[in-house]
């Protein structure tokens, strides 16, 4: 991601330094904003379903959101618009990229790519409910991180376009997908010699989301050629989404091992975000 | 002159000697010191070869979630019998292969002694074998061998068991505990019975055979 931030850079530099004829009316930005997932979870089953244990709070919001963005015009009709997201680990391990060719001045049509971060915890809860009769070797809190990475198309309106307000409302269709990830478990049975292991792999499984946004900027005051304006925007991300995965279980040795492809039900996946913030344009 | 001359060849066959003596001592120390330079890298001189001449059986507690590798017990729950074998070499000195292994205890890199020794067996194990003299169960008779009804049981808890190849691998590979090499064998099936006791054969490959016997263990129901 560091790699990211320096091609981000990079290119607000070659737009600051730079010939502007490529580039123009671009803008940087930055927003910090709160974001609320909202995870349908079900009982323990015959099998475990990771999405049962996302890191959700019901309280309050999941997460504070910082946002590093740049956005410039380019062959004429075009935008795009780059945004490296931070989660409260402040890694920039997320981000939302979209290019719009804009038909007419009020109407476009645009492909981009999201990637964002979830983290799975507390899983080994369900083996210590479900496997009673055994003692887990690894006592540890059990998690790992797994990006959601999507692709889509998204059409956009501008309701007012004009030097003092923008208003833009897209909305993403796409496919989505967890990436791979594994965790293992060895139990011991009480009062016994048998040992189990049991291996999960997760499987990439695109499956489809929409995603409505919207996105206000309101110029604040000018200096010279650039204005410096207050950004307020916000999204609600809905789909029904699955952690399909290959469980192995070896009993007693590792030569005795059985793999089964394991697809739990489909939970309902929404991700609410509010962000504020400031933008530079020139 | 020839007196001069005669005199002057004398001194000059004199400072050749006196000047041969500093190239020869430099030569020596050299010599010693490119050998104390090597023999101070780090080198792993070849383990002790030692011959395993005694077996020794113990019953130990496999039914916790750790295997109490270091507790010998005597009272066994059915399913959870669980046998360590440990195979010594208990002449003075491992003095089968004496001299040998004092040829490396007095060589360089021995004297620099900072490393930890480490032994091998000269005869390695081919065969183990065990046999109940109880009845464990309805098809396992007192008598039977029950040797495919193990496994070895490597000593790390995240791991699965291993078939008894394995197991002679371990003894058979190189040790770093010169008291002895030590594996534990798991019961698959379960003793149904109050009462159980084993006979364990270990083959070495010059024909050797080291017998025990455990002893008497009490079965709890699991």
């Amino acid at each position: 991601m560091r790699l990211a931030i320096f091609i981000l850079f990079s290119l607000i530099s070659q737009g600051i330094f730079g010939q502007s004829r490529i580039f123009k009316n671009q803008e940087f930005f930055f927003t910090v904003g709160a974001r609320e997932l909202g995870v349908e979870k079900f009982s323990p089953n015959e099998h475990l379903d990771f999405l049962n244990y996302v890191d959700t709070y019901p309280e309050y919001a999941d997460f504070i959101v910082l946002k590093l963005g740049y956005k410039f015009d380019f062959l004429t009709k075009m935008t795009a618009d780059i945004k490296l997201v931070m989660m409260d680990d402040i890694i920039p391990d997320n981000y939302d990229v979209s290019v719009h060719y804009f038909i007419r001045p009020w109407l476009g049509v645009g492909v981009g790519s999201m990637l964002n971060k979830n983290w799975i915890t507390y899983f080994e809860e369900y083996h210590i409910q479900t496997f009673p009769e055994y003692y887990m070797s690894d006592n540890n809190v059990r998690q790992f991180t797994t990006y959601d990475l999507g692709f889509y198309l998204a059409p956009a309106i501008k309701l007012f376009d004009n030097e003092i307000i923008k208003l833009q409302i897209t909305c993403d269709l796409g496919i989505s997908s967890f990436m791979k990830e594994e965790a293992s478990f060895y139990y011991k049975k009480k009062l016994s010699n048998e040992r189990l292991y049991d291996h999960y792999e997760t499987k990439i499984d695109f499956q489809p989301y929409i995603q409505p946004k919207i996105d206000v900027r309101l110029k604040a005051f000018k200096i010279k050629e650039a204005t410096i304006g207050l950004l307020l925007n916000s999204n609600y991300y809905y789909s029904k989404r699955s952690m399909n995965y290959f469980r192995t279980i070896q009993t007693w040795t590792a030569e005795n091992g059985i793999t089964k492809q394991v697809k739990p039900s489909k939970h309902k996946y929404s991700r609410v975000e509010f962000n504020m913030g400031m933008f530079l344009r020139w | 002159m020839k007196r001069v001359l005669k005199g002057t060849l004398d001194n000059v066959k004199k400072m050749k000697e006196v000047n041969l003596i500093p190239k020869v001592l430099l030569l020596l120390a050299l010599g010693f010191g490119i050998k104390l330079f090597f023999s101070c890298t780090p080198s792993n001189p070849d383990p002790f070869e030692i011959d395993y001449n005694n077996l020794n059986v113990t019953g130990i507690d496999n039914s916790e979630r750790y295997l109490a590798y270091h507790q010998s017990i005597d009272t066994l729950y059915s399913d959870a019998v669980a046998l360590k074998l440990t195979l010594t070499d208990t002449s003075e000195f491992y003095s089968a292969s004496f001299s040998k292994n004092l040829m490396q205890t007095l060589s360089f890199p021995t004297l620099r002694a900072d490393w930890s020794s480490s032994y091998i067996p000269r005869n390695k194990v081919v065969d183990i074998k065990v046999i109940t003299l109880f009845d464990v169960n309805e098809s396992i008779k007192a008598g039977d061998d029950i040797t495919e009804h193990l496994l070895y049981a490597a000593r790390d808890s995240f791991d699965l068991y291993h078939n008894l190849s394995q197991g002679i691998s371990k003894l058979n590979g190189i040790q770093s505990n010169d008291r002895g090499s030590v594996i534990v064998l798991v019961l698959k099936v379960s003793v149904e019975n109050t009462q159980s006791q084993f006979e364990v054969k270990v083959t070495l490959e010059n024909g050797d055979e080291l017998s025990s016997t455990t002893e008497l263990f009490t079965i709890i129901e699991s």
